[in-house]
């Protein structure tokens, strides 16, 4: 029995679904992304979890009870708005402290366990403070804790990285993983940051247009992507139209254009039209020609640190390589190369069948 | 450069004509209205006196006349500021809440009457207060009255027309803190557990009181000063401070006394003003920024 339980929970504005028909299971202690791009009703998913928003139909059960149309103050879920929404008017203990009083808790329990979960995001020295003399990433933390003093049995994170740098967001990214992990609360967060998702989650919920697209853990949702939409969404990725020209075991041959190539992939036919991903860390460069290669020119490349990214005009087209940078002189641009590849990063979805 | 002496000074000269305005047009009059306050009125020959006394004010300080009168003032102001408070912000929250088309429509309709002549809207309140008005004949129709009944020349009816003429200050005030309120403390609030209630009276209204207070001060100080409305519904019979040195400017023609009386008026306003927003300011500067 999941402790979390989205049954074809359907919500709709006026003419507009936002929300189509979504079922999600979600375990005790897990912790789930919803993925998407903006307006794809990741957030008003949240929403009817938290019981901001009611949902046209279907269910929402928690722990076993029915919470569909249950008052939100009812619930007792710790949500984390991507505004903060921190009461102004109030010192960091004071916002920490005030789901406490709704509670009842008397004062002395209260004012232990606003200090412990202080401790917890590490703010307990500025205790007095008022929110506008606070960092981004410390409100960030009051909004954590106060959503978490209440111990609540779920998590919402309604794109809680999304107001912070980039530096910062990896180190609370972590922070937030570690935390989440220690507590074992369940977590539903909402992104549309797929390395945001990719690094916190157990499993992530790739949405668009109201519908989950693809359900998985992060690892299978970049390795083994069910529909370009996803492929292209998680992570970066070269696309090419293709057209299956023997089937195999696990995957097929296909030709894109002139080139004939072998991949991975599944409900395939003889003759069918299919999307070819190739992401760019799974092509390799090199100055001399092997068997499986193609010849390309460079056409532009960056440098990122790590590694380069390379953008190569070749038989299939434009694609994007990543080379780690592995202190061998780099290639310049209209340097002659030849991509290679094995099999199995090579990814085979095909078209117009689950669409994204 | 050769003309207007040293760049540093240009300023000065492009803010001289407004300075000029200023000086002409309120400097001069205010100073010889407390110049004016100081001299003495001959009741026998009806000339203005150029001595220097203090006589009108001990008169204004000791005549309990005039503690009626400024005392009506200022609980007339107080209650008004209360009313208004107690319908503007709630006003402007439902307001702020509405979606457009309403929206624009309701805002048009709370701010309407700024857009008419406050005579003409206080001689309609006289229409509706008299005896022979809407009010009067329609609780009588009703049955909870038998008699007619007038509100005019009444502390109530002057403190409807006021409240009536002051509220879309009030609301506008309001308004502007509830345009930096984030809905989502509401959403906040509730989600841990609060009440909608308590949201209100907890995370709303405290955000949005630094409005209710700027407010509180717009209708304050209009209030005090009102003439045209309570000259039409307080009439003689229900004097208020502006009405009193109206009447002795024009009617008993003592001006000195009637000058005295605008400049404690004038005093009184400035020192419950700055003092109330000292306290203001003190409890909230360190929260909003």
């Amino acid at each position: 029995m999941s402790f979390v339980r989205l049954e074809n929970v359907t919500k709709r504005f006026d003419r507009f679904t936002a929300v189509d028909d979504l079922s999600l299971s979600i375990e005790k202690g897990e912790f789930v992304s919803l993925l998407g791009p903006s307006g794809c009703g990741k957030t008003t998913t949240l929403q009817m979890i938290a019981g901001l928003q009611d949902p046209t139909a279907g269910r929402i059960h928690l722990d076993g009870e029915d919470i569909t149309h249950k008052k939100p103050n009812q619930r007792g879920l710790g949500i984390v708005f991507q505004s903060y929404a921190l009461f102004p008017h109030m010192t960091v203990e004071e916002n920490v402290s005030f789901g406490l009083e709704m509670r009842r808790v008397d004062r002395g329990e209260r004012e232990q366990r606003v200090r412990r979960s202080l401790e917890q995001v590490q703010l307990d020295s500025l205790a007095k403070r008022y929110p506008k003399d606070l960092s981004g990433g410390q409100r960030q933390r009051v909004a954590l804790a106060r959503a978490l003093v209440i111990q609540p049995p779920v998590l919402l994170l309604d794109e809680p990285l999304s107001n912070l740098d980039a530096k910062l967001r990896e180190d609370m990214q972590l922070e937030l993983r570690v935390l989440q992990q220690q507590l074992g609360v369940t977590t539903i967060l909402v992104t549309h940051d797929q390395a945001e998702a990719l690094s916190m989650s157990d499993r992530i919920v790739v949405m668009n247009e109201g519908r989950a697209v693809q359900i998985d853990a992060p690892l299978t949702m970049y390795e083994r992507p069910e529909t370009a939409f996803v492929s292209n969404f998680v992570g970066k990725t070269n696309l090419l139209q293709g057209v299956v020209t023997a089937v195999e075991e696990d995957g097929a041959t296909v030709r894109v254009g002139e080139q004939s190539l072998s991949g991975e992939g599944r409900g395939l036919s003889d003759g069918a039209a299919v999307t070819v991903s190739l992401r760019p860390e799974k092509l390799r460069l090199s100055a001399q020609a092997e068997d499986q290669s193609i010849p390309g020119q460079v056409s532009a490349g960056i440098f990122l640190g790590n590694h380069w990214l390379y953008q190569i005009d070749s038989a299939l087209g434009t694609l994007l390589v990543s080379e780690a940078n592995r202190g061998t002189p780099p290639f310049a641009r209209g340097d002659p190369v030849h991509i290679h590849w094995v099999r199995e990063g090579v990814r085979l979805m095909p078209e117009g069948a689950p669409r994204g | 450069m050769a003309e207007g002496g040293s760049p540093g000074s240009r300023p000065y000269w492009l803010s001289a004509p407004g300075l000029v305005l200023f000086a002409t047009l309120l400097g001069v009059p205010l100073f010889t209205t407390l110049m004016l306050s100081f001299y003495s009125f001959d009741y026998a020959t009806g000339g203005i006196q150029t001595d220097f006394t203090p006589a009108n004010y001990l008169e204004i300080f000791q005549d309990s006349y005039f503690h009626l009168i400024f005392g009506r003032t200022f609980g007339v102001a107080l209650l008004v500021t209360l009313i208004c408070a107690l319908i503007g912000a709630p006003e402007a929250y439902i307001l702020a809440r509405m979606r457009n088309p309403w929206k624009s429509l309701f805002l048009l309709v709370i701010l309407g009457p700024l857009l008419i002549s406050v005579i003409v809207r206080t001689l309609g309140w006289a229409l509706l207060l008299g005896s022979k008005g809407a009010i009067s004949e329609g609780l009588q129709m009703l049955g909870i009255i038998s008699d007619p009944i007038s509100l005019m020349f009444t502390t109530t009816g002057m403190v409807i027309a006021l409240v009536h003429v002051l509220v879309p200050f009030m609301v506008l005030s309001v308004w502007a803190s509830l345009q930096k309120l984030d809905l989502q403390t509401e959403d906040a609030a509730l989600t841990l557990g609060a009440s909608r209630f308590t949201v209100l009276r907890r995370v709303v209204l405290p955000q949005i009181m630094p409005g209710i207070l700027s407010g509180s001060l717009i209708v304050f100080a209009l209030t005090a000063s009102a003439f045209a409305t309570p000259s039409i519904i307080g009439g003689r019979r229900l004097k208020v401070v502006a009405t009193t040195a109206y009447d002795e400017y024009l009617s008993t023609l003592n001006w000195p006394l009637g000058a005295a009386i605008a400049v404690v008026l004038l005093v009184a306003n400035v020192i419950a003003i700055t003092s109330y927003n000292r306290m203001v300011e003190r409890r909230y500067a360190k929260i909003f920024e």
